[in-house]
């Protein structure tokens, strides 16, 4: 039976992340997007994310996370910056391909907001392998030193797999010194290329639990996990669009659910009416952890893996040890494969 | 950062507020520091008020507000506190009020 749980309820979102293209320079091994260096046929223009994006802050939106793919990759994405940024609050997401200090001078001049910096090792050899791209690393370090030095807020992500665990404190430390204010450690989602590899790079819960017990970041350094009792079940404030304008929620359901295009419905039509969308936002789980609904203030955890895992939109996410059942998640369930 | 009770309190320039009822806040944008700042109701009552009047009159409509709300009566010195914290985020600006000034002037011997 389904206990009465319920999350917070928000009349209309404030926040959005936007997957600004699906082209990217690199190659990553995991990559979500399946990205690839020339845009998909349905990736929507500039143009048209100017007027997408000026709605939206006619909304009541007022935060922008932009990712992709690498929006540093698509043309005109800094003029795009430019017009938002004035009404909006802008984040980006970047591998730091193209990130060089004539763009952190714009970047700067632009007021983003926040730049964060996907890491996938703590040297060439590490990053670049997992990159799929020579220079991919210097790359990236380059843009986090450039945006410190301008004073652009910056953040470092890690995704933690079998390939970045041993690596943590040394990717910590790396991004300390290269400026970046904290580290986001993140969940490997079995999405994209990541479930083509997802045997050779998914780690079991227990290390997953060690490597985060393990972590020992340099002083000043702030580090963000979502591990338990952080696990959060975000979807009640989640509003996201991929690259063709689909309303999809979360980044991380972008295989799972499409509310509609943003071309043809507003957001806040699909958030008000879409019965899927209200549904996954509820809070209605089968199961609660108490010590992450105590700091999250929500239940039941990422809606994402609970999916990917068991399939059912109520079910408990495994990455939560209290909530786990057994799941192992170094193997991927054979719906995904 | 001192205040005079004369000085006029404004929102900063290009402030985008967003309230949040159904959390209890306000998110305030200010664009030309690049940071989204949560407010409380505390915080955000009080910016909302910061329209140009004078600090005394902004303090006055303030703890009205705030005693006109259920539960203990506001404390000493909130609105003091609460502006200098808004001051420091860079969420008000103050400026010398002119009819102050020239009140100053008047009484000045030549």
């Amino acid at each position: 039976m389904t206990a009465a749980y319920a999350n917070p309820v928000l009349e209309t979102p404030p926040k959005i992340s936007v997957s600004i293209t699906e082209a990217c320079p690199h190659a990553c091994a995991h990559c979500y997007s399946d990205c690839s260096a020339a845009p998909k046929p349905r990736e929507l223009s500039i143009p048209a994310w100017r007027e997408v994006l000026a709605k939206l802050a006619d909304d009541g939106f007022i935060q922008v996370y932009f990712e992709g793919g690498e929006p540093f990759a698509k043309p005109g994405f800094l003029d795009l910056l430019e017009a938002v940024a004035p009404r909006m609050m802008t984040l980006v997401r970047t591998r730091g391909a193209g990130l060089d200090a004539a763009v952190a001078d714009r970047l700067a001049a632009i007021r983003v907001g926040r730049v964060l910096v996907d890491l996938m090792g703590d040297d060439a050899a590490s990053h670049d392998a997992t990159a799929g791209a020579p220079g991919a690393f210097d790359s990236a370090c380059t843009a986090i030193e450039e945006c410190a030095r301008r004073g652009i807020p910056v953040d470092a992500l890690v995704v933690l797999t079998r390939r970045t665990a041993p690596r943590l404190n040394a990717i910590l430390r790396l991004a300390h010194r290269l400026g970046a204010e904290r580290v986001g450690i993140l969940r490997l989602y079995p999405l994209g290329r990541a479930k083509r590899i997802w045997e050779e790079i998914a780690l079991p819960l227990e290390a997953q639990m060690a490597a985060i017990a393990s972590l020992d970041p340099p002083d000043g350094l702030g580090v963000m996990q979502s591990w338990h009792p952080r696990d959060q079940n975000c979807c009640w404030q989640a509003a996201a669009l991929d690259a063709a304008g689909d309303i999809i929620g979360c980044q991380y359901l972008r295989e799972y659910v499409n509310y509609g295009n943003i071309l043809e419905r507003s957001y806040l039509d699909a958030w008000r009416n879409d019965p899927l969308y209200r549904r996954i936002r509820s809070g209605n789980v089968e199961a609660s952890c108490p010590d992450c609904s105590a700091t999250q203030r929500s239940h039941g955890g990422c809606r994402s893996t609970a999916f990917a895992f068991h399939g059912r939109w109520e079910a408990p996410d495994p990455f939560d040890v209290t909530l786990n059942e057994g799941v192992d998640l170094a193997v991927l369930p054979d719906r995904l494969r | 950062m001192p205040f005079s009770p004369t000085d006029c309190v404004s929102a900063a320039r290009g402030l985008r507020l967003r309230p949040v009822p159904e959390m209890g806040t306000c998110l305030a944008y200010d664009p030309a520091r690049a940071r989204l700042h949560t407010l409380n109701a505390t915080s955000w009552l009080l910016l909302t008020l910061c329209d140009g009047r004078p600090r005394a009159a902004i303090a006055a409509e303030f703890n009205d507000a705030l005693r006109s709300l259920p539960g203990p009566a506001p404390e000493q010195g909130a609105f003091s506190r609460g502006l200098e914290q808004l001051a420091a985020l860079g969420l008000v600006t103050t400026a010398a009020n002119p009819h102050a000034s020239m009140q100053t002037r008047k009484d000045t011997p030549p």
